[in-house]
């Protein structure tokens, strides 16, 4: 089955959307059990988790909470991890994009680099992310607006831009094929850099947050 | 011939002590501490009774037990990877049992144990203790994860502080 750009646009989008989806959670002071499934699940999560969902259905995962609860705090902490990794990374490529501008005769290599520190930041990015989209659900989730929520949100940003660069990036290298200067094609792909990884810095630097 | 003796038994607690049942009111906070950041979680979810006799000032015992899972320290996540660290699924409770309190003006020196991570700890607490209505009494005391062969989480690769402080504020209702 071929799958078409609009196609693929429309489930990314969906995907996105899913952090800001996750129902209302019970009083706080609501006794639940440990061993329950909590029913405010992210969508992205009850997809995966939720009784109904693929990972319940295929059999890799019967319901075994204890086991997914330390199985969630190692994926977050590869996640953090990783993340930071990806930042690092991306600020770098943020210096070599810069640098790029004024290359003179190793523009070419530069721009090898630029391409290859690229793909391992792309990488970097989505196995982490992968790990937080992934991860079983936690034991609840507040209703009130937390640092984590905020930090789910901000991802909605730096996971689209992280998607547009690498094909913003193809457009700068050879603006004649898509029809648009080589200033514009930059400009487009630099802004796009900024705001992606101001997103996830301020997503990172949120975490830090007391509540 | 047994009730009259249990009747002549229970006589004097009836005199001179009393028993209060947790108010729901009543509140547990810890304090956490990382390099990047301090926070707090809280518990109001505190089952227990105390046994004061007021004759002579001695509080007889006190026993207090609150569900791990009902701490709140406003981020979900953060709650869930205490559970997990807690290991809640096997030590679901943390426990505070006294039998040695006693009462110099208005502190109350209590010396207890207290079961957490199904290590039990000897604590020493001085609570500022308030009779005017009902039963308040409020203090802190301090505790070390490791001391409950609890592992501590890492943020930006250093582990949260051992030492983690114990807010207590507990009220009584007459029995």
């Amino acid at each position: 089955m071929k799958i078409d750009n609009k196609t693929l646009l429309f489930f990314l989008f969906i995907f996105q959307l899913s952090p800001l989806c996750s129902q209302d959670s019970p009083d706080i002071n609501e006794k639940s059990s440990l061993y329950d499934l909590p029913e405010n699940m992210p969508l992205q999560t009850k997809l995966l988790w939720s009784e109904n969902g693929l990972l319940r259905k295929t059999k890799l995962f019967n319901v075994d909470r204890p086991r997914e609860l330390i199985l969630r705090k190692n994926m977050l902490q590869l996640h953090q991890k990783l993340a930071l990794g990806t930042l690092g990374l991306l600020f770098a490529q943020g210096y070599l994009g810069s640098k790029l501008k004024n290359a003179g005769s190793n523009y070419s290599k530069m721009s090898n680099n630029h391409a290859l520190l690229g793909n391992i930041a792309i990488g970097s990015y989505f196995a982490s992310a992968m790990l937080s989209y992934t991860a079983p659900p936690a034991v609840r989730y507040n209703k009130k607006i937390d640092s984590i929520r905020i930090h789910r949100w901000l991802s909605i940003i730096h996971f689209s831009g992280m998607i547009a660069l690498p094909f913003l990036g193809k457009r700068v290298s050879n603006p004649g094929k898509y029809n648009i200067t080589y200033n514009d094609a930059l400009k487009l792909h630099r802004n796009t850099a900024i705001l992606t990884i101001s997103s996830m810095t301020l997503s990172a630097l949120i975490t830090f947050l007391p509540f | 011939m047994i009730n009259k003796n249990i009747f002549l038994l229970i006589i004097p607690f009836v005199i001179y002590g009393q028993t209060y049942d947790i108010n729901n009111k009543s509140k547990i906070t810890y304090y956490g501490y990382h390099y990047t950041k301090n926070w707090d979680g809280h518990s109001d979810n505190i089952n227990g009774v105390i046994n004061y006799n007021f004759t002579d000032n001695k509080v007889n015992s006190c026993s207090l037990r609150v569900d791990l899972s009902t701490f709140d320290s406003g981020n979900s996540n953060r709650d869930s990877n205490m559970l997990t660290y807690l290991e809640a699924f096997n030590y679901p409770d943390v426990v505070f049992v006294s039998n040695d309190i006693s009462i110099k003006g208005e502190n109350a020196f209590i010396n207890g144990k207290l079961s957490l991570h199904g290590v039990i700890k000897e604590i020493d607490t001085i609570a500022k203790l308030s009779l005017a209505d009902g039963f308040i009494a409020s203090g802190t005391f301090n505790i070390l994860l490791s001391d409950f062969g609890i592992e501590r989480p890492a943020l930006l690769f250093k582990k949260i502080n051992d030492e983690i402080q114990i807010e207590y504020m507990i009220i009584g209702n007459n029995k």
